[in-house]
């Protein structure tokens, strides 16, 4: 393999992982997200009945 | 029978021509029959005729306020001012197909009638590839989104066009846009004729030099435009969202400028041709996609108006150019391998090389994040959108990386750099480097990405001044000339490479720009009259408001005076209006106070009538101008570029050669 082919190879596995890193990520911070908004939600409905 | 009838069946006829067109390029190109071929060509100028038709009499339609076309109702009222009337005719779907399809003839029709003697080879082909696209959008025209639909009554009015998009600057920026979007079907069907005939030397690449060019610059054209629209008509403060239509007009952009740079390396060293063919066709998929995305509707976002089910269409469509482009070059790969081999990492081929990974990198990764919603639905079921810091955390080291090499590749040696070449360009920009990232420090700088931007900015600067300033002295001594006319002398008589490194400085003004995005004050208040407020330097106070009326709207209009410590008092009036015929909508129109290192931008938020009292956004946007002045500074680089005389013409006019066209053929280069 040439020095530039594998530098191609090399680039592209970098960003590919590096995309898939910060799009599961932001997966993780929306599923916190939704977790606490519901959280949120729940806890004024009990203040509410209160 | 109402006269807009005949738009559609000029729609239908040049949907026959095209078809035919299509059919007989090819065949006529691989009989080499030249009646054919002659009817081919001429076929696009039909067709070009039957679209230029239809599209004037929509316009007409608009301007003669003709209600009972369907989609001049749909997108104009009798209230709006004629200019907007005529520019309403791309305000939706189908005069944006009528739009695509009368750019897409002109841009065929000009490429037809020049290269048909100087590349009588490919362009039979290349017309009948030009015909399969307008064919394409002629089909969606008639069957799926038809612009001439009459209704069965008149309505005494019309819907008027979106309130957001009665702006100069998004009058003129989907025709920049789509000159930008449209133009890259040239170069993709001369490289499709050169994959069919087997021509894949420097010949096609050379022949699409300018034709990229074109393209290129109306895309940065109307990213600008539309990214100044959104800063001045969206009222959010910002110039750029990662809006899916937004990172739809750019994505073409960055690979578009891959291309550009790439062909260079075809052209002097014959390599990364299947790399090339592999970047026009994704440009121009990007440009097919970039439509489906602003016209289809399937992502959320601002600029999706018109929500239609023509999604499939245009995957279909996109699904043949791939597959045609990956099935040709399969066929072809013999005479796609590279004449050269890469000979050092320290290269000026190694240094394009890396430069094309970035800006292609680049691209893939606004793709991955637009269309991420729809890869992780289909991977997991879930559909999760990614915003503003996905793009921003991924582009900001590729662009930096990318500003780096900006400086690098116009200085490395071609094939293998030497240590007196590298010592040579390198030993002062790298010295401005290490000075401007300490200065930038000291300065109190900290952000990892502002700092980068000084740094490297400055390298770039340094390189192409010292670029300059070299071929200037030694214009001044052979020519025995002062500066300025040495330095003119210097680019006129090397345009495409001169113009490359001011394009390049534009660059480094709109990094700078986007670098001041760092540093935003912001500040939301409620005030009254009398009240008084402090933002960054300026104090704001606000005195009241007034009611205006507009041609199709009434504007509450804040009137602010801002000082900015004993200077002048100057006046500020952001607006929200109100425009009743147009769904109701209400829009706000903001007042911005530009000077050369930062803006204050002023929202009109919301009016309360009783009290009097505003709520007001006041943002303090850092170097804003810059990313203008800097895009102006690359679109005048390209022009310089693009008007570098056709290899030859200088000499033929210097040796006299009688005119005639096998003259001038012969010396042209012309196959």
């Amino acid at each position: 393999m040439t020095w530039y082919l594998f530098a191609y190879v090399a680039f592209w596995a970098a960003l590919f992982g590096y995309l898939l890193g910060l799009s599961s990520r932001q997966a993780r911070l929306n599923r916190r997200a939704a977790e606490l908004t519901g959280r949120l939600i729940a806890r004024s409905a009990g203040e509410g009945d209160a | 029978m109402s006269v807009y009838r005949l738009g559609e069946l000029a729609l239908w006829v040049g949907l026959g021509l095209a078809l035919y067109g299509a059919f007989v390029g090819h065949v006529g190109g691989k009989r080499r029959d030249p009646r054919l071929i002659e009817s081919a060509l001429r076929s696009v100028f039909g067709t070009a005729i039957c679209v230029a038709f239809a599209y004037l009499l929509l316009t007409l339609g608009f301007l003669n306020d003709e209600f009972r076309l369907a989609y001049v109702a749909d997108n104009a009222s009798r209230a709006m001012p004629p200019w907007y009337k005529a520019t309403a005719v791309w305000g939706g779907m189908e005069g944006s197909m009528l739009l695509w399809a009368l750019i897409l003839a002109g841009y065929s029709t000009a490429a037809v009638w020049i290269h048909r003697r100087r590349q009588p080879d490919l362009a039979p082909h290349a017309a009948a590839v030009l015909q399969t696209i307008m064919a394409f959008f002629l089909g969606v025209m008639v069957f799926s989104s038809r612009p001439f639909v009459m209704l069965d009554f008149t309505p005494p009015d019309g819907l008027g066009l979106n309130p957001l998009l009665q702006n100069r600057w998004m009058a003129a920026h989907p025709p920049s846009l789509y000159l930008g979007y449209v133009g890259w079907s040239v170069p993709f069907a001369f490289a499709m004729a050169a994959l069919v005939r087997g021509r894949l030397g420097a010949d096609w690449i050379v022949a699409m030099r300018k034709w990229a060019l074109v393209p290129f610059l109306f895309l940065t054209i109307g990213n600008l435009m539309g990214s100044h629209w959104a800063y001045i008509e969206l009222g959010w403060g910002g110039f750029w969202g990662w809006d899916p239509v937004e990172n739809s007009a750019i994505m073409p952009w960055f690979v578009g400028a891959a291309f550009v740079h790439s062909i260079m390396i075809q052209e002097k060293r014959g390599m990364l041709k299947m790399w090339n063919i592999g970047l026009v066709t994704a440009v121009f998929s990007l440009t097919i996609l970039g439509t489906f995305v602003t016209r289809s509707g399937i992502i959320e976002s601002v600029h999706a108006f018109a929500s239609t089910d023509i999604g499939f269409i245009f995957l279909g469509f996109l699904a043949v150019v791939i597959g045609s482009s990956i099935a040709l070059s399969w066929w072809r790969s013999d005479l796609l391998k590279s004449e050269n081999r890469l000979e050092s990492y320290a290269s000026r081929e190694s240094a394009f090389l890396f430069n094309n990974l970035l800006l292609v990198g680049i691209g893939f990764a606004i793709w991955w994040g637009t269309f991420f919603p729809f890869i992780s639905e289909a991977v997991t079921g879930e559909r999760i959108s990614v915003g503003p810091p996905f793009f921003n955390q991924v582009n900001g080291p590729l662009s930096i990386a990318l500003l780096l090499l900006v400086g690098i590749g116009p200085m490395i040696a071609w094939r293998k750099a030497s240590r007196r070449n590298l010592q040579r360009n390198f030993r002062i920009p790298l010295a401005v480097l290490a000075v401007a990232g300490v200065a930038a420090v000291a300065l109190g700088l900290r952000q990892w990405y502002a700092v980068s931007v000084v740094a490297f900015g400055a390298f770039v600067v340094a390189t192409v001044v010292q670029e300059l300033w070299r071929g200037t002295r030694a214009r001044m001594r052979s020519k025995g000339v002062g500066p300025g006319p040495a330095l003119l002398g210097l680019i006129g008589r090397n345009r495409r490479r001169y113009g490359g490194y001011i394009v390049h400085l534009g660059v480094v003004l709109v990094f700078a720009g986007v670098a001041g995005a760092l540093f935003v004050t912001e500040r939301a208040v409620r005030m009254r009259p009398g009240d008084q407020v402090d933002v960054g330097p300026f104090t704001v106070l606000y005195q009241g408001t007034d009611v205006e009326g507009g041609p199709n709207y009434t504007a509450t209009v804040a009137n602010l005076t801002i000082r900015d410590g004993d200077g002048e008092p100057r006046r500020m009036r952001p607006e929200r209006r109100f425009y009743p015929t147009a769904q109701e909508q209400v829009t706000t129109e903001v007042a911005i106070w530009s000077r050369p290192f930062e803006d204050l931008y002023a929202v009109l938020e919301s009016y309360q009538p009783g009290s009097d009292a505003v709520d007001v956004t006041l943002l303090v946007n850092p170097m804003v101008l810059w990313i203008w002045i800097g895009g102006g500074v690359m679109v005048l680089g390209m022009l310089i570029a693009l008007s570098t005389p056709r290899p030859g013409t200088r000499r033929r006019r210097a040796t006299a050669v009688p005119a005639g066209r096998h003259g001038s053929e012969a010396i042209a280069g012309g196959p």
